[in-house]
């Protein structure tokens, strides 16, 4: 019976993708490859019509967002300057040691070409993939900030799992005290922030960077998150933190890939 | 009750799947409902069932299911396997509706509610994490898609049995 057959062959679907070890299988690259281009062509035509039509609808989102954004063009220009004294400084002290900008990597931008599209889902698409020479495993930022990593990348386009995604971690350094831990997705809520030690230096504000470990699946110094909120769970052992994602993804049009993958 | 024509079904299935596809990457992942999004693929399989049962039902379920796997983020299959089970039952459900206009639309709410947690189910059953989806969410999921199937419902019956043969 067609029903029967039907759900065999979403089991062995599913069981492909599990016995493929967390890659994207074969297949569903394929089909990617013949979905995608047709998806993104009809969505040229239609995109617009959604953000206009969201536009209407978030119309008063958008004064008191802008209202926001002037605030905060305003404290930039300030933080700018004190920015540009810090760079001159900067740039005397690194004469001084010799020390080479190791920091900098090759990118490609990429627009986003679609938002999460269902309620479970936590990834976006962008227009940029193998033909660029985006690859599996690259990290994501926008605004200096962490988006997430490409998984599914073909060659027109690729797949960003981000932060929030339940599947997603990434391993932090507490700018402030140096203290190290993990931060893990928690899809519809704050991704939340596990210590390597129990009983760390951890405070609401302070910044978490990737740690770049050997073998990390990220370069050391992308800005994470935020801690948001600090607790101590019913035992009074351990603490329970939450962390507010620096970049938030389903906003922007435009991320860069960077072109780096993890060593060994 | 005259069934539509074979062309017509594997002409017109395909395409409405795309075009639902289409609209949910990219009018209505922009405008969701108090957060939550429609779920509208899974809407026109329904749509498809309640026209021409269980067979049906299944095949578009499965194939709405495998395009929403494949734009997500989701393992392959996840989606395919809980939009044909729900297919099936809808078009299975088609026989015993009451006779009346508000039948079908809360046939469409209940069977969202059903697929949405048979995904959420089975992507906690893999270790996908729970998604994030609350109650609350799939509630207004099944909300979004029954006010949707005031329009999408016609609209599939239109292009399965043109000619006005009802």
């Amino acid at each position: 019976m067609l029903l029967i057959l039907l759900v065999a062959i979403a089991a062995v679907l599913i069981s492909m993708e599990f016995n493929s070890g967390g890659e994207p299988s074969a297949l569903r690259k394929g089909l990617l490859t013949v979905v995608k281009p047709v998806e993104s062509v009809v969505g040229t035509v239609t995109r617009p019509i959604g953000r206009f039509v969201s536009g209407i609808i978030h119309a008063g989102d958008l004064k008191a967002e802008n209202e926001l954004l002037t605030k905060q063009l305003e404290q930039l220009e300030k933080q700018e300057a004190d920015a540009a004294r810090l760079e001159r400084e900067n740039a005397e002290l690194r004469e001084l040691t010799k020390l080479q900008n190791a920091e900098l990597f090759e990118y490609v931008t990429a627009r986003v070409s679609s938002v999460r599209v269902t309620n479970m889902d936590w990834s976006i698409d962008i227009d940029a993939g193998t033909g660029n020479g985006v690859a599996d495993g690259n990290p994501v930022v926008a605004g200096e900030g962490l988006v997430g990593r490409v998984t599914d990348a073909t060659s027109g386009g690729a797949k960003v799992l981000l932060v929030t995604d339940p599947q997603f971690s990434v391993g932090v350094r507490d700018e402030r005290t140096g203290v190290t831990g993990v931060v893990t997705g928690r899809a519809g809520e704050r991704p939340t922030l596990e210590l390597v030690a129990a009983s760390a230096d951890v405070q609401e504000g302070d910044l978490l960077t990737t740690s770049g470990f050997e073998g990390s699946s990220f370069p050391a110094g992308i800005p994470v998150a935020t801690v948001a909120d600090v607790r101590t769970d019913d035992s009074g052992l351990t603490l329970k933190i939450e962390v507010e994602p620096f970049v938030d993804a389903t906003k922007r049009e435009f991320v860069s890939v960077l072109l780096w993958t993890p060593s060994g | 009750m005259t069934g539509s024509s074979a062309v017509q079904r594997w002409v017109g299935v395909p395409l409405l799947l795309l075009g639902a596809l289409v609209l949910q990457t990219s009018l209505f992942a922009y405008v969701p409902l108090f957060g939550a999004l429609p779920e509208l693929t899974l809407l026109v399989a329904i749509a498809v069932a309640l026209e021409e049962g269980s067979e049906w039902g299944a095949g578009a379920g499965f194939a709405a299911g495998l395009l929403i796997d494949l734009i997500g983020a989701l393992p392959m299959g996840i989606s395919a396997l809980s939009y044909c089970l729900v297919g099936y039952f809808v078009g299975w459900f088609r026989d015993h509706l009451p006779d009346t206009p508000l039948a079908p639309i809360a046939l469409v709410a209940a069977a969202t509610a059903a697929g949405q947690a048979l995904v959420l189910l089975l992507a906690a059953l893999f270790g996908q994490g729970t998604r994030g989806v609350g109650a609350l969410t799939v509630v207004l999921t099944s909300l979004y898609n029954a006010v949707l199937a005031i329009v999408v419902l016609p609209l599939v019956h239109v292009v399965l049995r043109p000619r006005g043969s009802t």
